[in-house]
């Protein structure tokens, strides 16, 4: 008998954020000492219209990075991919790479997401 | 005879033909005043109905140190389970709610037997809920909903009845039609033989006639195709004319003289003296 | 005796060429199985908390007071590959003009969990960052449901001004 375990889909209507890889990796850019990785996010929360990026330290201090839009507006049911090209002054000190979802003002009690990412050689 | 006839045809008919409409539900939560309950009261009575998941959730009262295990299970009415699905809380706090979903292949209800939630150890099950999804197929409230129900033949055979009295009028066998058709029938053969005559000297005056070669020709009536399509104007599709009005010139020289720029003389005639020297130097021209 | 070591010697020969052909195809080749394990943490919101008012200087999420907890589901499907941090609510993110200091207190717990043997010790296991900041260490693979509490009392019991008030819980999902 097959067996599976269903994440529980029909329950209710849940809202998701998710990101991968969870391990995203650092690879040289056609710019001299600049660094590049891509994340991509996930949009199921229909609450949810904007994501931002943001690249931290250890002590989740962030880190000064280029992204094309650190603040991205994510359809429901969509995915957008983020190229994160860094200094690689800054790039051993780059240990997460975070997004967050932005929640309209004037919304009671919503729940902000935020999911980071962490970078490894 | 008659009968097994139709029957054969319409099996002929809809030989091939499959109902293949699934829906898809769940039930209610199983898990009434006892932890103990009967499937027949929990699946629908639908068509063909087969079990593809379940999901519970409880809350476990216990206490840390105690053994306590949960199992939400199924029998099979033919001896084991069809389901059976153990939660392991021992040396684990209660207080907090177990969510699971378990998801199989279709598993038709006939293989359910009584459902129930058993514990063993130190330990109580709150807020129970056990919830079956499943898969059913359209029809069969009657026999005759579609051909895979069970006695849809017989229900067939019953709706057909065992005599069938056919009365069919054959129009040729009316007197009416039968005198009409008489003097139709004379005027018909009388244009007919008309017609044919007409036909056949037409015919022979084709056969004489060069041209009916040249018709016949497939070659030269391609090259008369040839020629209607040639003679087709195309000119209209290409060549338009917008009606633009002209430009008249604007420029308009007062004197209608260009005078010498004396200032250019200064400097041009001196140049082309001196490139006149610099040639008769080469020739050993006189000045 | 010729014709004999004739014999024996092309027997020799052979066997000689079946044992050295059998030897040669008992080579052993390394085939290299590689795979790549990637894990997700998928945060979902299953419940948007809203505020009650069980008197004027007071909003509360509780239930009983006409409230309702924010509940979020955290799904890993790679064991000890994250930890999830929530932050309850500190201070309105939008709201009216206060004049007065604003008491906010609240919590985390686990509220349910798919995987009992495995995910029962994530309450107990929990580190208290701050009063405001719990952290789990997602050690199994399967889905966890965390209820957040809050409640805001206005300072010196004056009642809130009319308007509209929000604030957020923060769940942050880390790669470890």
């Amino acid at each position: 008998m097959y067996r599976s375990l269903i994440l529980l889909l029909f329950i209710g209507a849940a809202n998701a954020h998710q990101m991968s890889p969870t391990y995203p990796k650092w690879s040289d850019s056609y710019i001299d000492d600049i660094s590049v990785s891509r994340v991509r996010v996930f949009n199921k929360r229909k609450d949810v219209e904007y994501y931002e990026i943001g690249v931290f330290d250890k002590d989740m201090k962030p880190i000064p990075f280029v992204t094309q839009y650190d603040l991205r507006g994510i359809k429901y049911h969509n995915y957008a991919e983020f190229t994160i090209y860094i200094n690689n002054e800054y790039k051993k000190d780059a240990l997460y790479v975070c997004s967050k979802s932005m929640l309209p003002k004037l919304k009671s009690t919503g729940v902000v997401s935020k999911i980071c990412s962490k970078f490894k050689d | 005879m008659l009968k097994k006839l139709l029957l054969l045809v319409v099996w002929g008919c809809l030989g091939g033909y499959s109902y293949s409409n699934y829906y898809f539900g769940s039930t209610n939560n199983a898990v009434g005043t006892t932890y103990n309950w009967d499937m027949t009261n929990v699946l629908p009575d639908l068509y063909n109905l087969k079990v593809n998941g379940v999901f519970y959730t409880y809350t476990p009262i216990k206490e840390t140190a105690d053994n306590f295990k949960v199992y939400v299970q199924n029998k099979n009415p033919n001896g084991g389970y069809t389901f059976r699905e153990t939660d392991d809380w021992s040396g684990k706090p209660g207080g907090v709610a177990i969510r699971k979903a378990i998801g199989f292949e279709y598993i038709p209800r006939e293989l359910w037997g009584t459902g129930s939630i058993e514990t063993e150890g130190t330990g109580t099950v709150t807020n129970a809920q056990v919830v079956y999804t499943y898969r059913y197929e359209e029809g069969c409230s009657s026999p005759l909903d579609n051909p895979n129900c069970e006695g849809y033949t017989d229900a067939v055979l019953d709706v057909i009845p065992d005599t069938i009295i056919t009365n069919i009028y054959n129009a040729l066998e009316d007197d009416n039609v039968k005198q009409e058709e008489s003097e139709v029938d004379y005027k018909e053969e009388k244009q007919e033989s008309e017609e044919v005559k007409e036909e056949d000297d037409i015919e022979r005056a084709l056969a004489i006639n060069e041209e009916a070669l040249d018709m016949g020709n497939s070659i030269s009536q391609n090259q008369m195709l040839q020629q209607m399509n040639n003679a087709i104007n195309m000119q209209s599709y290409f060549i338009k004319n917008i009606d633009g009005g002209v430009y008249n010139e604007t420029v308009v020289l007062k004197d209608k003289n260009i005078k010498d720029n004396k200032n250019a003389a200064r400097m041009g005639l001196i140049s082309d003296a001196l490139h006149e020297k610099m040639v008769n130097i080469q020739y050993n021209r006189g000045e | 005796m010729i014709k004999d070591f004739s014999y024996t010697l092309a027997l020799t020969i052979i066997v000689g060429i079946i044992s050295y052909g059998a030897s040669k195809s008992a080579f052993a080749l390394d085939v290299p199985i590689s795979a790549s394990v990637t894990g997700s943490c998928i945060i979902s919101t299953e419940t948007n908390g809203t505020y009650g008012q069980p008197n004027a200087y007071t909003l509360t999420t509780a239930a009983s007071d006409g409230g309702q907890m924010p509940i979020t589901r955290v799904d890993v499907t790679l064991a000890s590959a994250y930890k999830v941090k929530f932050t309850v609510p500190n201070s309105f993110s939008s709201s009216p003009n206060l004049n007065d200091v604003v008491t906010f207190t609240g919590d985390t717990e686990v509220s349910a969990v798919s995987d009992a043997t495995n995910m029962a010790d994530y309450e107990t296991d929990k580190v208290e960052v701050s009063d405001y900041v719990d952290e789990y260490d997602l050690t199994a693979t399967g889905s966890t449901w965390f209820k957040h509490t809050s409640v805001a009392v206005n300072g010196g019991s004056r009642a809130y001004p009319s308007g509209n008030y929000t604030s957020y819980v923060v769940a942050e999902c880390i790669a470890l």
